[in-house]
């Protein structure tokens, strides 16, 4: 009976472990492997949008050696993360773990996840070390990027795909980078080439231009973060997207695109990527100083037209 | 429907005025909780409630709800106006179900998306109980509860009456 209750006591309390002291500082001390957000998808065993770090290692080498700590973040509609998963590898073999909490003011604890259930799910990924994630490098679509999109493979992009073979093997999703555009002026025309954002929550038709907007005949696509966040008093995750055509007087084909791209957590324009013709870059004050009106027409958070 | 046995009915009826207080103390499993930790899921809760007996099966009063946290996120605290109907009964025990309807404060985990809309909430409180008699006044038990549907409790019950004859 005593041993029985001490069991079970040690369970509770192992249960309620905080976040051990070397993951606290992941973020600043540790090596991010993905580069864009990884969208959460169906099934996702993280839900939300998440980074990957390798903490102890200098490059993504595989198999990882003895000591390495790779961390996972999940973010949902709050702007701190909701779990944290970790994995050790000690004498070759991976520990896996889960904390989580309900409220960016609480602790994290650790939860009763078990071991199997995590290595089961990595088993797919063995001929990486286990772990999904790579490091990434700048994101470099290919004309065929769509249909890479469609195969969940792509070398520039391992990371995402490889995340999406793991929790969809029977529902793939879109390809997280095909939801995140790209923050930079040649790689985003390339990813615009490809039609990617076609897939999203587009509006069915060019509209007429909207009061107060400054972009003349145009039609929206909203990526699934933007499209699908319920929530109207909480700004967009990190990777909500939306992509607008821009038309002149016939609708065959845009002449140019504006788009944006929240990329820091946040209620700030400074929060978002801007690109249009030969602006870009983040916070642009033109595109901040019209799209903080978005709450005045119809939209919020910086975001005049949400199409679901 | 068990009839209720004539020497109950005729004991509530000849008794003079009594009031039943009663405590419930337990655990609260979080509805709502996303995070899968034990400590983020089950948290102390208690009720407080005095109510009057109507009838031999009917007791009409009030009670205090609340879940016990440090946490302002978790601090469901509630006042509600309370029946309890006893749908089975015997000389020393009986099984109970109680309504509830009151406010109280709008915890964030009342809510599945976790954050409350406003300061005071609609509660509403469903229990069923099992309790003896001890020693003519003192009620023993165990309840079960749900309040809004996001926090489920189940715990002891203490409780004594007051007035009224043995």
């Amino acid at each position: 009976m005593t041993r029985k209750a001490t069991a079970v006591a040690i369970a509770l309390a192992a249960c309620s472990e905080p976040l051990p002291d070397d993951v606290a500082n992941y973020q600043t001390s540790c090596m991010k492997l993905n580069d864009a957000p990884i969208a959460p998808y169906d099934r996702d065993p993280h839900r939300g949008w998440k980074n990957v770090y390798a903490c102890g290692v200098d490059d993504d080498r595989r198999p990882f050696a003895d000591g390495t700590l790779i961390v996972k973040e999940s973010t949902r509609a709050e702007a701190a993360p909701w779990l944290i998963a970790t994995a050790r590898k000690q004498h070759a073999t991976w520990r896996w773990d889960e904390y989580t909490r309900n409220f960016a003011d609480e602790s994290f604890r650790r939860t009763l996840a078990s071991q199997s259930t995590c290595t089961e799910c990595h088993q797919r990924a063995k001929a990486a070390d286990f772990i999904f994630t790579r490091r990434s490098t700048t994101p470099s679509p290919t004309p065929d990027a769509g249909a890479a999109d469609d195969r969940g493979l792509d070398a520039g992009r391992a990371d995402a795909s490889a995340e999406n073979d793991a929790g969809a093997a029977d529902a793939r999703p879109a390809s997280p980078t095909s939801q995140v555009p790209p923050q930079e002026r040649a790689a985003l025309q390339r990813w615009l080439a490809t039609g990617a954002y076609k897939m999203w929550h587009c509006e069915a038709r060019v509209m007429d231009p909207r009061p107060n907007g400054a972009h003349g005949r145009n039609r929206v696509c909203s990526n699934e973060a933007v499209a699908t966040h319920g929530d109207d008093r909480d700004p967009f995750p990190v990777g909500a997207a939306s992509v607008k055509e821009l038309y002149g007087s016939d609708d065959a084909a845009p002449t140019g695109y504006a788009v944006a791209v929240k990329v820091k957590p946040g209620d700030s324009g400074d929060d978002w990527y801007w690109s249009e013709g030969g602006l870009e870059g983040v916070g642009v004050s033109i595109c901040v100083g019209c799209h903080a009106q978005a709450p005045r027409f119809g939209g919020r958070d910086f975001v005049y037209v949400l199409v679901r | 429907m068990q009839p209720t046995p004539p020497s109950l009915a005729a004991e509530a009826a000849t008794a003079p005025a009594t009031v039943i207080a009663d405590i419930a103390v337990g655990a609260a499993y979080v509805a709502r909780s996303q995070s899968h930790a034990l400590p983020h899921l089950v948290k102390p809760a208690a009720r407080v409630g005095v109510r009057l007996p109507w009838t031999p099966r009917l007791e009409l009063g009030g009670a205090l709800v609340g879940v016990l946290d440090s946490s302002e996120h978790y601090r469901v605290l509630g006042v509600v106006a309370q029946a309890r109907w006893a749908f089975w009964q015997r000389r020393s025990f009986e099984f109970g179900a109680t309504a509830a309807l009151g406010a109280g404060r709008d915890a964030d985990i009342l809510h599945a998306d976790l954050r409350a809309d406003s300061s005071v909430a609609p509660y509403a409180v469903f229990a069923i109980d099992a309790r003896w008699t001890l020693a003519g006044r003192w009620l023993a038990g165990v309840e079960a509860s749900a309040t809004n549907f996001a926090i489920a409790q189940a715990g002891a019950l203490l409780g004594f009456r007051f007035g009224g004859s043995r």
